[in-house]
């Protein structure tokens, strides 16, 4: 099975529906991650799957709020990032 | 502080990056060779810099002190030390969000310099200068693309888990730190929390699905392959968490002792009489370090600290200690570190062999401890005689600066009215007599318009 499109799939959006259902949960078993070289905690096979399922939103929702911060920058005329770093 | 030993610590050994060791009194920290690309990447990359800069991250400086286990080691440094070591289970609901959102501000920032938190323990986390700071010089590891966040379970764990349960279940769950001391487990948590977390998007996948994933892959076994988790994903994830922590909120109040000086009979004028007797006999001890027990709201922590001592003030009650705190924040206080203690049962060594924190003793003594209003609570509502109430405060300060207060006091009425009165030695006598075995007795003032007396003592 080619783990790039396997991967492609999960980043799709039902993710969360997927990961109540056991039997396509089950199927993301091979995508796990080399470890890391300097971690001395265990990261958990469950706490590294759920990461990854929940990647493509987190990224989505993350990069939708930044997007929003510069649309509203753009009318307000005020940076909202240097604000909050104040 | 005195009680503690030479040598490598007993708390620092899990990670081989390096460990912490005490020498002449003074705390270095060895980092292992094995640690060298790590370490010299954080001060390398402006990351150190900037986290010191920002107040996030506990300053040190390279020494040439010779290390504790030389064949491993790669370099030896001497962070500044944090005057009182204090635990997840002491601090108030504030205290626990504030350090959450340090370490995922730390997260970001790390990110930004291509590295990561390693780990994302409570325990590395302290009260400074009023503020939390991340101690553990050996918790960043190099960021490579792909890879989700390895300390992310263990944030969870130790700060949203008992954060959420404190917010939608009860504060005093807070406690449940002393017992998991990795955290709380999510399975746990997830059953404690009421059914309407679920409606948050965030706690639903950060606890009650993050506790399935776990049950799931339990008993799997895995087989490593390629990384998946793109960068904007990690601070998605990173901000994701720093949002749900930052909408958990927890308002102090409705508790007896979190209003106790609003419905207090105090008169007025002796309140204030007691503040300046209490200042008075602070001076004369020149302490340096104070402990006030049963401290409420801080009231009296402030006029130690006004004096230029370094006061940790306890209470069990985790609304006073939270209005105590966020009156720190407030007034910006450097010097009154909050903590929630019950006198009664007090922080216990627990860990490893029970040396992995410290118990309230092994972090005694202090200069001088305040005792203001206890005495009946601990001798009356907890039936322990003064002469193991002598005993305790002996082992635990130099100096005592006592309020005694008598069986006819309104406040003492009011706790023997529904109990029978088996303290046939609770007196003034009986507790000079008791005291006097193990302090000397070096002033003593009645506080005007009550029947209370203030003691200044000194240990023998």
């Amino acid at each position: 099975m080619d783990l790039t499109k396997k991967r492609e799939y999960i980043i799709r959006l039902p993710r969360l529906k997927q990961l109540a259902d056991p039997i396509a949960f089950s199927s993301l078993i091979l995508l796990i991650l080399t470890p890391d070289a300097n971690a001395y905690i265990d990261p958990s096979s469950g706490s590294y799957f759920l990461q990854i399922i929940l990647a493509g939103l987190l990224g989505a929702l993350f990069a939708l709020k930044i997007y929003w911060k510069r649309v509203k920058s753009f009318f307000t005329g005020k940076d909202e990032d240097s604000e909050q770093s104040k | 502080m005195s009680n503690q030993s030479e040598g490598r610590l007993a708390a620092s050994f899990r990670d081989p990056s390096g460990f912490i060791f005490r020498r002449d009194g003074i705390l270095y920290r060895q980092i292992n060779r094995a640690y060298q690309a790590e370490y010299d990447l954080l001060m390398s990359s402006g990351l150190y810099k900037e986290l010191v800069d920002a107040n996030l991250m506990v300053p040190h400086d390279e020494v040439e002190e010779a290390p504790a286990q030389p064949d491993t080691s790669y370099r030896v440094i001497q962070p500044r030390p944090v005057p009182f070591i204090s635990y997840p289970y002491e601090w108030c609901f504030s205290q626990l969000k504030n350090a959450a959102l340090i370490i995922l501000d730390i997260q970001k920032r790390a990110m930004a310099h291509d590295m990561v938190l390693k780990d994302a323990s409570a325990y590395n986390i302290q009260f400074m200068s009023g503020k939390p700071i991340l101690i553990d010089t050996l918790s960043f590891a190099r960021y490579f693309e792909g890879r989700p966040w390895v300390a992310y379970r263990q944030f969870c764990k130790h700060f949203l888990a008992p954060l959420a349960l404190m917010c939608y279940r009860d504060v005093r769950l807070g406690q449940l730190s002393r017992i998991y001391i990795d955290g709380v487990p999510l399975d746990l948590a997830g059953i404690l929390l009421p059914w309407r977390t679920r409606m948050s998007l965030s706690l639903l996948t950060h606890i009650h699905l993050h506790a399935r994933s776990q049950k799931h892959f339990a008993s799997k076994q895995v087989t490593p392959s390629a990384g998946t988790m793109r960068r904007q994903a990690l601070l998605g994830l990173i901000d994701n968490l720093e949002s749900c922590v930052g909408k958990l909120n927890w308002q102090p109040g409705g508790t007896v002792w979190a209003d106790y000086y609003d419905q207090t009979n105090y008169d007025e004028d002796s309140l204030e009489h007691k503040k300046r007797l209490a200042a008075a006999f602070l001076e004369r001890t020149s302490a340096a370090s104070v402990w006030d027990l049963g401290a409420n709201i801080g009231l009296f922590s402030r006029i130690a600290a006004a004096g230029g001592a370094f006061t940790v003030a306890f209470d069990f009650d985790p609304a006073a200690v939270e209005k105590n705190y966020r009156e720190c924040v407030r007034a910006k206080e450097t010097r009154i570190l909050p903590l929630v203690l019950d006198l009664t049962n007090p922080s216990p060594g627990i860990g490893w062999e029970h040396r992995e924190r410290l118990s309230l003793l092994e972090r005694a003594p202090a200069d001088a401890v305040l005792a203001l209003a206890l005495i009946h609570h601990l001798a009356i509502g907890n039936n322990v005689s003064f002469d193991r109430v002598a005993q305790f405060f002996g082992k635990i300060g130099r100096t005592l600066i006592i309020e005694f207060i008598p069986k006819d006091d309104s406040q003492v009425k009011r706790m023997l009215a529904s109990r029978e009165d088996i303290f046939p030695e609770y007196t003034r006598d009986e507790f000079e007599k008791a005291f006097s075995r193990i302090f000397t007795i070096e002033q003593t003032a009645a506080i005007e318009n009550s029947k209370r007396i203030l003691y200044l003592m000194k240990h023998r």
